[in-house]
């Protein structure tokens, strides 16, 4: 089966104009040089080659299935908008679709009633056996661009040395995100921050003011409940005051592709080998999408539009083989299990996992990685035969070989939603 | 089916450790020596199903020997060896080809190895010898993440170019001398008062250490042209080394020969790569073909070698031709690939005298007509055009003919070891 993609320019190129300033001179990835200058790429035949689907590029736009790619446009700015009411007028069908970015609930419920003649696509992680809307396609576009050697450059180690750990951990928080500095409250108080491999970077002084972040920290921890237990309150305390206090926590040396070449800097997925062999875990803190569940009814948990978000902040510990537990989304260990990844519960206790509440998931977890002996995981990583071995094997299985299941799971999927699209 | 793979020490490490004398690439990360061997990377390239196993009566023992020279007493020891220690085993390179006098040498010593090495493998049914499993393990390494780390530009530019072809020949290798020989000696046409082919395109160029044993004399044919001899002769002495403005390191670190990457800017700057491809030495004889009426090239063991020399122009979607072993292009057809037939004339690639077919091919790019190149490349709708998506599309689709074939190949090869 093969699928005609249409293009309205050339074969490859977006049918939407990516260029947005001078400053942002694409909201596709990848897709400028040096000097600013936007091919207007799109990507969606790279996620086609990936998933080993055949797909033929048409200028007609009859029988042809049109992929207007976002990027990372924001759903709220006033661009998405207008390229949304101009893909309903244009198309009698047509998919609007990101590889970059997870879009919440609350504007997919609001565009898909609007837009009857549109299909959304994003990058999240669809649910278990069920759709919430026919015409909401989520996919984890980013399995698929940590696989392709067009979306990504990718740098993993073979061999990684497991009998030397310097460190538990690893936990690569650069680039401020409200989790990260909240993951960093939580390390600072339980005091593991000096004995292990740290990155953060606090926000600059005119981002905390210029966002209000102090409220937004605010607003985040009350929202977890952080009024209700002294803890709770003592962390947000610790984080409000960390916006002015903390310090930046920088690796010795990174990796960069020489001379800086910032289209594809952007898209180069390295760390120094010394990240892994040095520590004996490691703690990822995921990125969040905001995920929508129906945690007041009967129906406890359940998500709604998609299921716990999955990047190449975990996928790259597993990618070189090293142990993994993740602050993520509710539920994060149990979706990677849909996919066919193993956890590692002979290592930790994951029950933190299926806690609605992030602050106590995450006091959990962090309790969890405090109270783990670094002997017992050398004893596990140092010998081939373990089950954490058997297990880093079998995730590498999952994502390097292009017929295992995950693979397989996502190719169906994702034809399944093609065919979908050309019956609707 | 799935494949088990056998271990004797630890799953995806080497049968064999360094000391022997392998030089497996990407086993040598910072200077220390992970016991790496490819062959787990590729099967999940291949989407081959295995398992590893350390229980050698129901699993494949795969010796990786990488670059370890095939002419050397090392490589002859590992071998008996290996010989003696397995019922039955595969020496592989994922890196490097071997010549048939070897490979004949190697079948009839060591009667339980097989012999697996990267070469182009022949066409469907006539397979050279049941032990030896020629195989394009390049092609297969740019796709696996695990092998190496590879630069595709998102995009390359098809409307600045300031030169006619780009032509890199670093790292001196008799072929590479004599293609750089033959651009230099020809003025460019490109426009009045052009200096040689060198001068006028992006070429990359790096002298000999040693010149003592370096000898151009390929077939008798060139003795009728004894002033190309003189002409290589000199340039050993006189050529100078000649390198991009820019090349693209990663992290100022050492990652030996697994990172594919080429400047943008040698794309965007020139027409069409002229790829100096490395040579294997597979054997070939000159048979009548009764359907053509004509003579014609039949390969013996394997045929012309593909290496990323040409994978990497056509990943990051340049249009190419190469100078390689004869009926290269025929090759690169036969896997599925388009070659530019609508821009230049492949009559030269059945020359069999590799000096005259250079020279025939540089002749043949100065005649070219650079409008007619430039409609062609810059027209998203050309023939050209089409061929470059098709190509990409052949090496980065994970499901097409290319790789549905290859992994036809290696399995039929798995069938033909547990058969022997």
């Amino acid at each position: 089966m093969s699928y005609n993609l249409y293009h309205n320019s050339s074969p490859e190129r977006n049918i939407v104009k990516n260029y947005l300033s001078k400053a942002d001179p694409s909201f596709v990835w990848n897709d400028h040089d040096n000097y600013s200058v936007s091919y207007n790429k799109t990507d969606v035949h790279e996620m086609f080659n990936v998933l080993g689907i055949d797909y033929n590029w048409t200028d007609n736009d009859k029988d042809s299935l049109k992929f207007i790619n976002v990027g990372s446009i924001p759903p709220s700015s006033d661009r998405y908008k207008n390229i949304l009411i101009k893909a309903s007028e244009q198309y009698d069908k047509a998919v609007i679709y990101t590889s970059q970015e997870p879009w919440q609930w609350f504007h997919l419920e609001k565009e898909i009633e609007k837009y009857p003649n549109l299909i959304f696509m994003d990058n999240s992680v669809y649910l278990q056996g069920k759709q919430y809307h026919e015409r909401y396609k989520p996919f984890p576009f980013m399995i698929c661009r940590m696989g392709s050697i067009q979306s990504n450059t990718i740098l993993t180690y073979p061999n990684l040395t497991y009998n030397m750990p310097k460190y538990k951990f690893n936990c690569l928080m650069y680039n401020w995100r409200i989790e990260k500095h909240v993951a960093m409250a939580y390390l600072q108080d339980k005091d593991m921050v000096n004995n292990n491999l740290i990155t953060y970077r606090k926000p600059s002084l005119h981002k905390v003011h210029a966002n209000d972040l102090r409220q937004t920290l605010m607003d985040y921890f009350i929202s977890y409940g952080s009024e209700l237990d002294v803890h709770r309150t003592r962390i947000k305390n610790r984080a409000i005051d960390m916006l002015t206090t903390a310090q930046d926590y920088t690796l010795d040396e990174d990796i960069q592709l020489l001379p800086q070449f910032s289209e594809i800097n952007s898209s180069l997925r390295a760390l120094p080998k010394y990240v892994y062999d040095d520590t004996a875990l490691s703690f990822v803190i995921e990125s969040f999408s905001g995920s929508v569940f129906n945690a007041d009814n009967k129906d406890d948990g359940v998500f709604k539009d998609h299921q716990a978000f999955i990047t190449e902040k975990t996928l790259y510990p597993l990618m070189n083989g090293h142990p993994w537990i993740t602050f993520g989304e509710h539920g994060f260990h149990n979706t990677m299990e849909y996919f066919g990844f193993h956890v590692h519960d002979e290592l930790f206790d994951l029950s933190f996992d299926s806690n609605h509440n992030a602050l106590l998931r995450l006091n959990q977890l962090t309790e969890n990685i405090k109270e783990i002996d670094l002997k017992k995981i050398k004893e596990q990583t140092t010998n081939y035969q373990s089950e954490t071995h058997k297990k880093i094997r079998h995730n590498k299985y999952q994502l390097f070989n292009k017929n295992s299941m995950l693979w397989k799971k996502l190719r169906n999927q994702f034809i399944r939603y093609l065919e979908e699209i050309k019956e609707l | 089916m799935t494949i088990k793979v056998f271990y004797n020490n630890e799953p995806n490490k080497n049968l064999v450790p360094h000391t022997s004398g392998v030089d497996v690439w990407h086993d040598n990360i910072e200077g220390n020596f992970t016991g790496y061997t490819g062959i787990g990377d590729i099967l999940n390239t291949l989407g081959i199903s295995f398992e590893w196993s350390n229980d050698i009566n129901d699993s494949i023992a795969f010796v990786n020997v990488g670059s370890l020279n095939h002419k050397s007493e090392e490589f002859m020891q590992l071998c008996q060896d290996t010989s003696d220690t397995y019922e039955k085993a595969v020496i592989l390179s994922t890196q490097e080809p071997w010549q048939k006098e070897y490979v004949d040498n190697f079948l009839q010593k060591f009667e339980n190895l097989f012999f697996m090495d990267t070469s182009t493998p022949l066409y469907a049914g006539e397979r050279y010898h049941k032990r030896y499993m020629p195989f394009p393990f390049i092609i297969t390494k740019f796709l696996s993440p695990r092998s190496q780390v590879n630069v595709i530009h998102p995009s390359i530019s098809y409307d600045k170019q300031k030169y006619f072809f780009n032509c890199l020949m670093y790292n001196w290798r008799i072929d590479k001398h004599v293609l750089f020989s033959i651009l230099k000696s020809v003025i460019s046409n490109a426009k009045q008062d052009s200096g040689d082919l060198v001068d006028e395109n992006i070429v990359t160029y790096k002298k000999i250490q040693n010149n003592n044993d370096v000898d151009f004399k390929y077939t008798n044919t060139i003795d009728h042209k004894p002033q190309i001899i003189k002409l290589m002769q000199e340039g050993l002495k006189e050529f100078e080394d000649l390198f991009l403005k820019e090349e693209i390191e990663l992290g100022k670190k050492q990652f030996n020969s697994t990172f594919r990457a080429i400047p943008k800017y040698v794309f965007d700057d020139t027409f069409f790569s002229l790829i100096c491809e490395s040579f294997s030495g597979s054997t070939f004889t000159n048979v009548f073909d009764e359907i053509q009426q004509k003579q014609s090239i039949e390969f013996i063991d394997s045929r012309p070698l593909i290496s990323e020399k040409s994978i990497l122009p056509i990943l990051n979607g340049h249009p190419w031709i190469a100078y390689a072993e004869i009926n290269f292009h025929k090759t690169m057809k036969q896997l599925g690939f388009k070659v530019h037939d609508e821009l230049f004339n492949f009559e030269f690639e059945e020359t069999i005298c590799p000096l005259v077919r250079a020279e025939i091919l540089v002749h043949q790019v100065n005649n070219l007509d650079i409008d007619y190149i430039a409609e062609q490349v810059r027209d998203h709708k050309s023939e050209t055009r089409e061929k470059i998506i098709h190509n990409q599309n052949l090496l980065l689709n994970k499901n097409s003919l290319l790789w549905n074939d290859l992994e036809y190949l290696m399995l039929s090869y798995f069938e033909d070891f547990y058969e022997l």
